[in-house]
């Protein structure tokens, strides 16, 4: 097999970022939809749990 | 087709690789506390609890009357480093069998004895004097279980002896700690997969393993980011210094290994990236 005629492009550096899109994607979709619901159990939470 | 087949292999092994580090994070938190015994706090937290100990009978001692040096004599590292134990075994009950042992406690009969002596010195009768410093003692034996777990105790136990009920909390831990070894044998099942689609040369499988360690990085990064932004250390450093610090503590244990596997990841990902680009030299015959 030929692998010079293979040989990633510069673009190839963009891979890492182009593959990280979905998960960072979703991760924003959570943070958006869910985070203010999850900072309010965690901050209820802590309230319940711990002695002032 | 290949080509396509490749990239949806490596994207999942970006996200095989996040959730071992995120595992791998979590473990350093969780595991030393299911040692036999547990793991007390590390020296710096002790010393701080002891600080905010002293300070506590320092408030205590104008309301209860007595002399904070009296109380002070009595509140030593060694007993710190105690309580620390008895909280540690705490831990270690509900981390292995999901279940409560007794609560720490404080035994006070060293502080009486102190406080009495010192209420008797201030003109006190013996009787009176003895009550009075029971009483405080007892304030200050609870400010100090305050300080070394602030935690509602029987909350927390119902909390558990509920959750009991419905699932075997040490197992689901145990179970919880293998999906990081669950995770490591999936990435390397990927990456294996990656090379039989590319016919076993590993120089054509370089670009896309090397990828999937670059994105995981970002991955990772960008669960930190999120992690800092819900602001759980203001939470409870707002609620209580003490566990605060105790938070802190076990958060360092996880965040450099999780920052070193980090680099690591990031380093695989240049050499990858830079050996796949590199002229191939023909073995000379």
């Amino acid at each position: 097999m030929n692998t010079e005629n293979n040989r990633p492009g510069k673009g190839i550096w963009l891979a890492p970022v182009l593959l990280a899109l979905p998960f960072l994607a979703a991760m924003a979709f959570a943070a958006v939809r869910f985070g203010p619901t999850i900072v309010k159990l965690i901050n209820a939470a802590v309230k319940a749990m711990v002695v002032v | 087709m290949k080509k396509v087949l490749c990239w949806l292999l490596a994207l999942l092994l970006t996200g095989f690789l996040a959730l071992f580090g995120a595992s791998f994070a979590a473990a350093r938190v969780v595991e030393p506390g299911m040692k036999e015994g547990g793991t007390a706090a590390s020296d710096s937290v002790q010393q701080m609890e002891l600080r905010l100990i002293r300070e506590k009978i320092e408030e205590l001692a104008p309301i209860y009357e007595f002399s904070a040096d009296a109380a002070l004599n009595c509140v030593t590292p060694e007993l710190v480093a105690e309580m620390n134990q008895q909280t540690a075994l705490w831990w270690n009950s509900i981390l292995v069998n999901g279940e409560t042992t007794d609560a720490p406690s404080f035994d006070t009969q060293n502080l009486v004895a102190a406080l009495a002596e010192d209420y008797a010195g201030r003109g006190l009768s013996a009787e009176n004097a003895e009550l009075r410093a029971t009483e405080a003692a007892n304030a200050v034996g609870e400010s100090i279980l305050r300080i070394v777990l602030p935690l509602r105790l029987p909350l927390v136990g119902k909390g558990l002896t509920e959750a009991s009920s419905r699932v075997d909390l040490g197992n689901v831990i145990r179970f919880l700690l293998g999906i990081r070894w669950a995770a490591l044998a999936l990435c390397a099942l990927l990456a294996g997969l990656i090379a039989l689609l590319e016919s076993r040369n590993l120089r054509l499988c370089l670009p896309y393993i090397g990828s999937a360690m670059g994105a995981s990085v970002l991955v990772i990064a960008a669960g930190c980011v999120l992690y800092a932004l819900t602001g759980v250390d203001t939470l409870i450093a707002g609620a209580s210094p003490s566990l605060s610090a105790q938070y802190g503590s076990l958060l360092n244990s996880a965040v450099i290994p999780l920052f070193v596997y980090a680099a690591l990841l990031l380093a695989g990902c240049a050499a990858c990236l830079i050996l796949c680009r590199r002229p191939h030299e023909p073995k000379a015959d």
